[in-house]
């Protein structure tokens, strides 16, 4: 399944610049694997340890949090993925 | 009847009480909690008064979902004018004592006047009694609620205390109430401090009647399913408020060393992840707590390690809730410090004085910027090393300030503009304020619509007035137009890049309407949209304000209550002074944000400022969202309708 990822603007360090991204992957956690097998970077942004997202990312698939379970959440072709960053100023 | 709680007044100087019912009109026009509370300030307290003066009024408040079925009902209100920056002073806490009021038969209780000596007002089943406070005088602020408890005879009394910050005056003392609750930011104890007015307790078994239980129940299940439910609150329950500094820091959005950069390097020890653990290795596995009626539990428990700096200070083993992302800003980024003991000792410190945290923490940091610059010297920090990265230096001046008990700890006490003139030699310019009340730990340069939140707030620098703080998260922008375009229609631009400038004086103003109603209602703000997209607002409160209340709203009458409130702070900040531009009391930031580029953190945050064109742009826009005039004053037009015309000469609707 092909897939639209946008980028959260201060992960644009990690994607050369790309603020959407196309990635394929028939889960989200498949999606975020081809991103970073991409962009290797993003791992550290997005990843506490292997297949634990940091507490801060959040993941929007189609404009809906896919909280909980976000990793596990079926993609289909077409779909718009969003990384979110809960940082809030503080 | 959820509705039938009273308001007394209470004349401290001639010791007259007086129950007034709260008829419903008034409960329609202003919900109850932070809303009437404006209204009550705006009538009762002298226009020009002395802040520490008895013409001032200090009002303690429930909301009015307050006890109710509703959940994290649990939010006290409290205030006067400001004797930090002469205008709104205004403060939050949590806990249980709101919940107490109500049983007690009360929403809010009006203080004026001064007593002779000090005293409490005893609240109990429809009573109100002024009581002799000599036993409980000067004692910290968990040791004067222990203190009345044991006096009246009853371990379930809950109180709003001043600890003894707020006996010295210092003009950012809390009120308080439990171990670390805090009405903070605008010197609300120092008001009560000024009145004698040690606490006031409350205890009640009168029966809050809910309009509609079985529906209130059902509805409330769902709600507290979306509230636990969104990932934000999950993160709060493990880590609390301190998971989000750190990946603040990581992206350079805090203010360090006072405000010379926007991220403290090898903070390791001050992240939340380490925070928790020593709340886990001191208090064990499940050592998050609650306020009433809530699910998330944002605050941990702890005990303060051993530590040479505890064992110095005499705190080993002291316990303490918290500390929340305040602390970490106080006692860790802003005076350069990175040990976890020092926020956990600070933390303790501001709780048992009863000052806030931030105010206390900016304040010291600007200090040691001015020592640093040679504008303070040894002299006159009586030798103290004032210097940033002295966590010693740090915590004893947070006794000195609490104490007043040294020429710079007493200047300091004053808060930041009083205490430049005081100093002079231009220490002003290292000020990090607005109208007076210093800035979050945060860095807004990053972002334009913190920027107008903070400048435009009606309480001074403030990140829960008006903070589009979902800003940041990038939102997708359907998202974004479904919160931002109800229950007001929208259509002007959007913008989900939180470097923008366009479509933020929109959310800002959508964020003001959306606090001011939750502090009517009277619950937390981690239930609603303020840090999840996915969180209760306009459009699911009108169901839990009916089957509680019995009260029919729509959300546009709730966002129109808002908006009226709103707009009683700022004619009330008019009356007390305000000028658009003045650098003292006006919507503005202070140069630093506008000339000194951010020096750390991810590309997106280097080299940020706020352009000072642009911003005049977005305040006038925001301006024209409120309905106010160039100037920042509400237009006969937005007073009629909101029913406001009449507001100086009407006689008190309570
Ligand atoms: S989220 Fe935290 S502050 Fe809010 S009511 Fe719950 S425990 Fe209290």
């Amino acid at each position: 399944m092909s897939a639209t990822l946008h980028v959260h603007t201060t992960h644009l360090q990690f994607t050369n610049g790309l603020e959407v991204v196309a990635v394929e992957g028939n889960t989200v956690g498949e999606c975020l694997n081809h991103l970073i097998r991409q962009f290797p970077q993003m791992e550290k942004a997005l990843f506490a340890k292997k297949d634990k997202l940091l507490n801060t990312i959040e993941i929007y698939v189609n404009s809906a949090s896919a909280y909980p379970n976000e990793l596990g959440k079926s993609i289909r072709d077409g779909d718009t993925i969003h990384l979110l960053v809960a940082l809030a100023g503080g | 009847m959820a509705l039938n709680r009273k308001v007394a007044i209470v004349d401290l100087t001639s010791g007259t009480i007086e129950k007034k019912p709260i008829p419903l009109e008034v409960r329609k026009t202003f919900l109850g909690g932070r809303g009437l509370d404006a209204y009550l300030l705006y009538k009762y307290a002298k226009p020009g008064c002395d802040p520490l003066g008895p013409d001032n009024v200090v009002i303690f408040s429930a909301g009015i979902l307050g006890a109710t079925l509703a959940s994290a009902s649990a939010r006290t209100h409290v205030m006067g004018k400001s004797p930090l920056t002469g205008m709104v002073g205004s403060g939050n806490l949590g806990g249980f004592f709101a919940p107490e009021l109500r049983w007690a038969g009360f929403d809010h209780i009006v203080v004026k006047g001064k007593a002779a000596k000090p005293v409490y007002i005893w609240v109990h089943n429809g009573e109100v009694e002024i009581r002799d406070a000599k036993n409980i005088w000067g004692k910290s602020v968990t040791e004067c609620q222990w203190a009345v408890r044991e006096e009246l005879g009853d371990p379930d009394i809950k109180s709003a205390v001043c600890g003894p910050a707020g006996e010295k005056m210092v003009r950012f003392a809390n009120v308080m109430t439990g171990i670390k609750d805090a009405a903070g930011r605008t010197g609300m104890g120092a008001v009560m401090g000024s009145k004698n007015l040690k606490l006031v307790a409350a205890r009640g078994t009168m029966d809050i009647k809910i309009a509609h239980p079985r529906e209130a129940l059902e509805n409330d299940k769902k709600f507290i399913d979306q509230i636990v439910s969104a990932k934000v609150n999950q993160t709060q329950g493990e880590l609390g408020t301190p998971f989000i500094w750190g990946a603040t820091n990581s992206w350079g959005g805090l203010r360090t060393n006072n405000f010379q950069y926007n991220q403290i390097l090898y903070a390791d020890d001050v992240e939340p992840e380490r925070i928790d653990e020593i709340a886990a290795e001191t208090m064990g596995k499940y050592h998050m707590a609650a306020c009433f009626g809530c699910q998330v539990h944002c605050r941990a428990k702890y005990k303060i390690p051993p530590s040479p700096l505890a064992e110095k200070f005499g705190v080993v083993g002291k316990y303490d809730e918290g500390p929340e992302y305040t602390s970490q800003g106080a006692f860790a980024c802003e005076p350069g410090c990175t040990s976890a003991d020092t926020v956990l000792i600070g933390n303790h410190l501001v709780d048992q004085y009863g000052v806030d945290n931030l105010e206390i923490g900016s304040i010291i940091s600007w200090a040691m910027e001015l020592y640093e610059e040679g504008i303070l010297t040894a002299k006159d920090t009586d030798g103290l090393d004032l210097r940033f990265g002295n966590d010693e230096a740090l915590i004893e001046m947070v006794h000195h300030v609490c104490n007043r008990d040294t020429r710079l700890g007493d200047i300091l006490a004053e808060g930041g503009i009083r205490a430049a003139e005081k100093i002079g030699k231009n220490a002003i310019k290292y000020l990090i304020h607005v109208k007076g009340m210093s800035n979050l730990h945060s860095d807004e340069r990053a972002t334009p619509g913190l920027a107008l939140n903070i400048a435009t707030a009606s309480r001074g620098s403030d990140h829960l007035r008006s903070r589009p703080a979902i800003d940041l998260y990038h939102l997708p922008q359907e998202v974004m137009r479904k919160i931002y375009s109800s229950p007001v229609p929208y259509d002007g631009p959007l913008s989900s890049d939180h470097r923008e400038y366009v479509g933020k004086p929109w959310q800002v103003f959508w964020h003001e309407q959306c606090y001011m109603a939750v502090d009517c209602l009277g619950i937390c703000k981690y239930h609603t949209v303020f840090l999840g997209a996915t969180l209760p607002n306009f459009e699911d409160w009108p169901r839990v304000l009916y089957y509680n209340t019995g009260i029919e709203m729509t959300p546009q009458e709730i966002w129109t209550v808002a908006q009226r409130c709103n707009n009683i702070e700022r004619l009330f900040n008019i009356r007390e002074g305000f000028k658009k531009d003045d650098p003292y009391k006006g919507d503005v930031l202070v140069d630093r944000y506008h000339d000194e580029p951010a020096r750390r953190g991810a590309p997106d945050v280097i080299g940020a400022t706020i352009d000072r064109e642009k911003f005049k742009v977005m305040r006038a826009e925001f301006y024209q969202h409120e309905g106010w005039d160039e100037n920042g004053i509400p237009t006969p037009e937005t007073l009629k309708r909101l029913g406001l015309e009449n507001l100086d000469k009407e006689p008190s609707r309570i």
